[in-house]
């Protein structure tokens, strides 16, 4: 793979993840308005539906970084993967105890707002990489 | 693993990107083997053994420091 390319591939793939994961928690917030705020019906299914637009972006965009890695790239995006469940587990877990003691009932999509900062924090890590 | 690819490499005066593209990896890769943060697959030990000109396991070493079952 040439480095040009590879480095070009993964800014890129930063741009466009982020650019994604921005109007992801724009979508996530509108949502949240429009569940709240607007009487049943199509406008409000619209908005309530719409996170999952760039959600469904963002893991396309992995998935074409993955397939176009070579095989330490292959991992690190996969640990990554494997860490940003994680947290997700986790902080839905913790949120499933801290809703009885009086944090608001939110939408599930909520706890994807703490995995994916986690995922994008280890990509970057892979394009920083140095020489010790 | 251990390996010796940074002498391999100085002793050649190729950088890492220079030898990330004769395997066709990225520098990434080969600055996480020379680091010992990644073990390469057997195909890549075996390409940059090729690479080098010298059996694999002159370029590769257990480290005896680490227990492997």
């Amino acid at each position: 793979m040439d480095q040009v390319e590879f480095r070009l591939l993964l800014r890129y793939w930063l741009l466009q993840f982020g650019g994604w994961f921005l109007l992801y928690l724009l979508a996530y917030a509108a949502a949240l308005w429009a569940l709240v705020s607007l009487p049943p019906g199509p406008l409000r299914t619209v908005l309530v539906l719409s996170p999952t637009v760039p959600g469904l972006a963002m893991i396309f965009a992995t998935v074409t970084a993955y397939r176009r890695g070579d095989e330490f790239v292959q991992r690190e995006v996969l640990i990554a993967a494997a860490l940003a469940a994680l947290v997700t587990a986790v902080w839905t877990l913790v949120y499933a105890y801290l809703e009885p003691l009086g944090f608001p009932h939110v939408n599930v999509g909520f706890v994807h707002t703490f995995g994916w900062p986690v995922f994008i924090w280890r990509m970057v890590r892979l394009l920083r990489l140095r020489e010790k | 693993m251990k390996n010796n690819l940074p002498e391999l490499r100085a002793e050649r005066g190729w950088t890492q990107a220079e030898l990330a593209a004769k395997l066709g990896v990225s520098r990434q890769t080969v600055i996480a083997i020379e680091t010992e943060r990644y073990d390469p697959s057997l195909p890549l030990a075996l390409a940059i053994a090729d690479v080098f000109k010298r059996p694999v396991e002159t370029i590769f070493f257990r480290d005896r420091s680490k227990r492997h079952t």
